[in-house]
Formats: structure tokens, C-alpha cells, sequence
């Protein structure tokens, strides 16, 4: 069940446990504003990288919906289900760290949460182990034919980051390079897409008076992208064509990737010298150095979006290096979604139907929830997306840097998306999960950096004409 | 002396005669399958002569991995830097066995399975195990400075049989999620020997 979901059930079946649902509520605020871990790998290996958010809320999203609905046999042969389909989501190794401190939490109010849910997050204390070295070294020999030792001519036994579904460690190249060999955990790939198998074997019986083919596309869709993220020659790709994109911009690194060394599940790439946001933070830089960076945070998005039409789907903390020259390094694109033609297109409409609002922007809306410009969506649906379409603009309309460390702001396009998921909305284009989260999570960045940035100009400038007649 | 000297080489011929013989049916039938009385058969020798070179089928079986098992030791010794855990040490051994053993795992996981029981008590020499293919087990143990109860050393069979038995059947590739099982049992066993108030010692003991 969905962290919103939880809250939803408990304000209208048990009223008087509202006290516990606002426990809840900060909680969920911590998980949605709170950065990934990505210094300390021995407290916590995050192996809950966005598109598995994204598959844990979709699959959530489903067993709520049927909670909702159905009487007598039908709600009995469900509920079996769902217990299914709850022990699955919590059993899915990767996403066990999001579950775990709503866990915590849950297992101390063992009344409040139907019993296949309190069970299913109840055994959630697990944290993925960092790989010792012994076992990177049989993933180094496996992919890349020999030991380390021989392979680099030094190589830290220790890793010093956690990456998307793997570690990285330090190393140098025997042509002196240093660099960063990012090693994915051993048969993930294979895990994801068994879990991913049971969760759609699961789930599709549940989809009885919901639209089949919608859930058949959006299970096509994520397991699409965990694959990719599962390829490290994938990410190879995408560092590629940052690395080009950004090659003339003095204020920007994207390292280069060995490929000689790297395999679908190693990575070999330079070694970019510089601090993670966190460690940024306590340095306790000045408000102007906060707002450059958030505008080359924001610049470089922009710039993958319009120029590449890459999306990521997570904008984390993670992904970006504070380098003491004052570049900002981009270093991870596990996580990214190139848009296909079609989905360039739907995304061209959708600007001009923000840009003009008024009808176009519900035709819009329409089309993007039912497929159909004329298709029918509740009010209520549509009001929500205007709120969200309000919110999101509010950035871009405002004249000048706009405040992101305004905490308010963040809150409230936290609510709005908390109540259109509640909503039960399941039909639209799978590109539109991307979005919601993309925006999200950068708005979550900037916030936590506090700080001030010409949205309005940064589109302008990396915007091209086209995208908006 | 030119007598013995025959006998001694007909011997070695018998001893390899049968060890071939059952080499050939475990690998074609599995360890289980191939019956002492098949293996006699094939080697052209009565059952009882089996068991006057090899008292039971886990001695048989055993000796036809433990060349392997004996490489196996070697890269771990080879391998180690000294500051590892207790887990990743245990682990790097008994991995490094389980790759050494890849070529005959139709058989070796049934082998490794059923030979992993442990003596009762520790034997006269301290060690709590039986077999010498499990010596760097206990090597290792002592040098973290854990000393394992009977119980312990059932404890730690129980895993290693087990994981074992998942290798011999798991389809992953280059038995990876074989990989995965073993470390998170190692870890679970280390945390199991070093708890606390027991006395026993952990990591970067060396």
C-alpha cells in the first residue's frame, strides 16, 4: 500500500487514529523531501532507486484501488490477492528500504493497517549489505575477465559510494587515469525482472472493470526502464551523449567512460574530485554560491530535456558532484528516459496546451488520462491536474529567481500529487509517471539547497522555438 | 620387496579403476542415483572391493573432488590480504570451492551436501570437523579467534549443506545468485559465532 494510500484509509475508516495518519503524513514528508543516501554505505545501501519507487507506487496503486471496489465473493477473492500482491511488493528486495521505516512505524499500531499489509511491512529491517570485496572481485572477473589487481594498477578494496543498484569504488587505470568502477550487485537484473514477472502475474487479475491494456502498458513501460537501468552499457550510452551535449560548457563535467573496462554491469568512467550535495551543505556555502548551483542543476535538466529529450526520473542528490573548481559534475544516468518521437510530440502538445491554458489545457488533460482529447475524466481529476499544472508553473511565470527553499511551495505540490494518486486514476501515457516525478524531485533538490533560480530565463535559454507553437 | 611393490601398483590400478567407474555414473546419473553395486560392476570388481578402498560412497565421492577441493584452498591462501572480515573469509573459501567444483556440480553438490555433517565433539586435534576439505573453515575460524560449540558446528553444516544443495540446481549465471545465498549465510553465521558475551572475536583478527 501506498505511504498516501495508508493515510487516505486511515482518515476515512478509523477517524480516531488520525493522530497516528499524521505520524504518517511526516514520515511520508521525510521519504519524499529527504535525499537517498549516498555517503555512508555502511549505514545504508540505497538500492531504492527511483524507478523502483516508481514500480513499488504502481503496484501500490493497484492493490488500493482494489481495496476500494468489489463486494461479497468478488472483494473475498481480491483480498486474497492483495495479500499476494503485498508480500510481493514488501518481498521485492530492492524496494525494501522505502517500506522499512513506514514499517517501523506500522508495526507499533498492528490494528490500524488491514492484517496482509501490517504482515507484509513487518518484516522490512533489512538493509542490502555493501559487497565485500571478495565478491566484487568475482563480478570483476566475471565481467571483465581477470582479477582487479591485474585488471587496474590500483584498486581500493573499499568502496567509497553507493550507486544505482551497485557501489563504486576507486581505482587507476594502468595508464595512470584515476578513476570510479561502479559494480552492480550480483544477479540484480535477474531479481528485478522475476519480481517484476510475479508482480505483473499478481496484479493482472485485479484489473477486472479497469482498463487491461492501460496496466498492460505501464508494466511494459517500467519493466522497459528497470531493464535499462539494470545495463550499465546503457548508461554508458547516455554519459556519451551528456558528455557531448555539455562538451563547450565550462561549467559543467560529465566523466569520461572507459569503455575498454566497462560491461553491461561494471562501469569504468574518470574519477570526478568534489563532494555530494550533503557534505556541500555543512560546508555552509553563501546564498549566491546556493543559487549558482541550483541554476546549473536546473540548466543542466533543461538542457537534457529540450536538447536530448532525456528525462530523469529521479533528480537525486547523487547524480551531481560539487567540484572545488566550481563545476557541477554530472555523474549518473541510470535513471534516465530517452522520449521517443511519440512521446516528443505528446510532450510539444502538452507545452502549448500549459502555455495556453483555459480549454486546451483540459483537452490536454483529457487526452493525457483517457487517450482521448474527448475522453472522460472526473472534475475532480482535472481540477487536481490544474492545481498541479499551477503549481508547477508558479516557478516559471514568476518574474526573476524564484524562492525554491520556500518550503510552502514544496508542501503544497506534495498534497496535490498525494491527492491525484488517491484518486485511483490508472489510464494515461506511462511518459506522464516521469514527469510527476521528475518535477518532484527536482523541486526537492532545489528546496533542500535553498535556493534562488530564473526558471523562467533557464527555459527560455534551452528551449527550442518549436516546443511551444 | 618386488611383491609388494606389484601389489602396491595393482592397487593404485583398482583404486583408479573404481574412482573412473564412478566418476563416469555420477556424472550420468547423479550421486544418489549411481549405486555402489553399478560402480563395482563397472570397474570389474566384487562390491566388497569397493568398500576396501573407499568404506562408504561420501569417501568415493569425496575423493574424486578433492583435487579440485585442494586447488580450491590454494587460490584462497593465494588470495587473502589479511583484513578480512571473518564472513568474507569464510566466504572466499567455500566459494572458491564451489568455482573449483563447477565442472562437476551434476554430482559435487549432492557430495558436499552429504559430507558436510560434522563429528559430534570436536576430534582429538580440536577441529570440529571431520573432513579435511573443511580444515581452512576451521583455520580461519581460529585465526578470528572464534571457538565453535557443537552446536555451532552443526549450526554451520546445516548452511553449508544447504547452500550446497542450492548451488547444485541454481541456473543463474556463473551461479550468482549461489553467490548472493553464501554471503548472506556467512554473515548470518559470523554474527551468529561473535554474539555477544561469547568470548568470540570478529574482524581484521590476523
Amino acid at each position: 500500500m501506498k505511504p498516501t494510500e495508508i493515510i487516505e484509509w486511515l482518515n476515512t475508516e478509523l477517524p480516531e487514529q488520525a493522530s497516528y495518519a499524521r505520524e504518517l503524513e511526516a514520515l511520508i514528508w521525510d521519504l519524499a523531501t529527504k535525499p537517498v543516501p549516498t555517503g555512508r554505505l555502511m549505514r545504508s545501501v540505497p538500492v531504492v532507486t527511483a524507478p523502483m519507487k516508481a514500480a513499488l507506487v504502481f503496484g501500490a496503486n493497484w492493490v488500493s484501488a482494489a481495496l476500494r471496489s468489489g463486494t461479497g465473493k468478488e472483494e473475498r477473492l481480491k483480498q486474497g490477492r492483495i495479500g499476494a500482491a503485498m508480500a510481493l511488493l514488501a518481498a521485492m528486495a530492492h524496494l525494501r528500504g522505502l517500506f522499512s521505516k513506514l514499517g517501523q512505524v506500522l508495526a507499533n499500531y498492528p490494528d490500524v493497517v488491514p492484517a496482509e499489509v501490517a504482515e507484509a511491512l513487518w518484516n522490512l529491517n533489512f538493509q542490502a549489505p555493501p559487497l565485500h570485496f571478495s565478491l566484487v572481485r568475482e563480478m570483476l572477473r566475471n565481467e571483465l575477465g581477470g582479477d582487479p589487481e591485474n585488471v587496474f594498477a590500483s584498486f581500493d578494496t573499499r568502496a567509497f559510494a553507493a550507486a544505482s543498484l551497485g557501489q563504486v569504488h576507486r581505482a587507476r587505470l594502468r595508464s595512470g587515469e584515476d578513476v570510479a568502477v561502479k559494480v552492480q550487485y550480483p544477479n540484480i537484473g535477474g531479481t528485478i525482472r522475476q519480481d517484476l514477472a510475479n508482480l505483473r502475474a499478481v496484479l493482472s487479475p485485479l484489473s477486472l472493470g479497469t482498463d487491461r491494456a492501460s496496466l498492460r502498458d505501464q508494466l511494459d513501460d517500467l519493466t522497459e526502464t528497470l531493464s535499462m537501468e539494470t545495463d550499465y552499457e546503457n548508461e554508458a550510452n547516455e554519459l556519451g551523449r551528456a558528455r557531448k551535449l555539455f562538451e563547450d560548457d565550462r561549467d559543467f563535467a560529465v566523466p569520461h567512460v572507459y569503455r575498454e573496462y566497462s560491461s553491461k554491469r561494471v562501469l569504468v568512467m574518470d574519477y570526478l574530485e568534489g563532494v555530494h550535495l550533503d557534505r556541500f551543505l555543512t560546508s555552509e556555502p553563501t546564498q549566491a554560491e546556493r543559487d549558482r548551483y541550483g541554476t546549473l542543476i536546473l540548466r543542466s535538466c533543461m538542457r537534457l530535456f529540450y536538447r536530448a529529450r532525456v528525462v530523469y526520473s529521479d533528480v537525486n542528490p547523487g547524480n551531481y558532484i560539487f567540484m572545488p573548481d566550481g563545476r557541477l559534475g554530472l555523474i549518473d544516468f541510470g535513471c534516465s528516459r530517452i522520449f521517443s518521437d511519440a512521446e516528443w510530440e505528446y510532450s510539444r502538445q502538452m507545452h502549448r496546451a500549459v502555455r495556453l491554458g483555459g480549454e486546451a489545457l483540459r483537452a490536454g488533460i483529457r487526452r493525457s488520462v483517457t487517450g482521448s482529447t474527448t475522453g472522460i475524466a472526473s472534475d475532480e481529476y482535472i481540477a487536481a491536474i490544474e492545481d498541479l499544472n499551477e503549481w508547477l508553473q508558479k516557478p516559471v511565470r514568476t518574474a526573476g529567481p524564484f524562492d525554491f527553499g520556500d518550503t510552502e511551495y514544496f508542501k503544497r505540490g506534495v498534497e496535490i500529487i498525494t491527492r491525484m494518486q488517491t484518486m485511483g486514476h490508472f489510464r494515461y501515457e506511462p511518459i506522464n509517471l516521469w514527469y510527476i516525478r521528475s518535477f518532484l524531485s527536482l523541486r526537492a533538490l532545489l528546496n533542500r539547497l535553498d535556493c534562488k533560480v530564473d526558471m523562467h530565463h533557464e527555459i527560455e535559454a534551452e528551449s527550442p522555438p518549436e516546443m511551444w507553437v | 620387496m618386488n611383491s609388494v611393490k606389484i601389489s602396491a601398483q595393482q592397487k593404485e590400478r583398482v583404486r583408479a579403476g573404481i574412482l573412473r567407474s564412478a566418476e563416469r555414473l555420477f556424472r550420468k546419473h547423479g550421486f544418489a542415483a549411481a549405486s555402489t553395486r553399478q560402480i563395482a560392476t563397472a570397474a570389474g570388481v566384487a562390491t566388497g572391493t569397493v568398500f576396501n578402498y573407499f568404506p562408504t560412497k561420501d569417501d568415493l565421492g569425496l575423493a574424486l573432488i578433492q583435487e579440485r577441493l585442494s586447488r580450491a584452498n590454494q587460490d584462497f591462501r593465494s588470495q587473502r590480504r589479511g583484513d578480512e572480515s571473518l564472513d568474507e573469509d569464510l566466504f572466499a573459501y567455500l566459494w572458491s570451492c564451489l568455482k573449483q567444483l563447477r565442472p562437476e556440480r551434476r554430482f559435487a553438490g549432492e557430495v558436499l551436501q552429504r559430507a558436510a555433517l560434522p563429528g559430534a565433539a570436536p576430534d582429538q586435534n580440536g577441529s570440529s570437523f571431520r573432513l579435511p576439505y573443511l580444515m581452512p573453515v576451521q583455520e580461519t575460524l581460529t585465526r578470528h579467534g572464534v571457538v565453535l560449540s557443537a552446536l555451532d558446528s552443526h549450526l554451520f553444516a546445516a548452511l553449508w549443506a544447504g547452500i550446497a544443495t542450492f548451488w547444485a540446481r541454481d541456473k543463474s549465471k556463473d551461479q550468482e545468485d549461489t553467490m548472493i545465498v553464501l554471503d548472506r549465510s556467512m554473515r548470518l553465521f559470523a554474527r551468529y559465532v561473535v554474539k555477544e558475551g561469547s568470548g568470540n572475536e570478529t574482524d581484521g583478527n590476523n
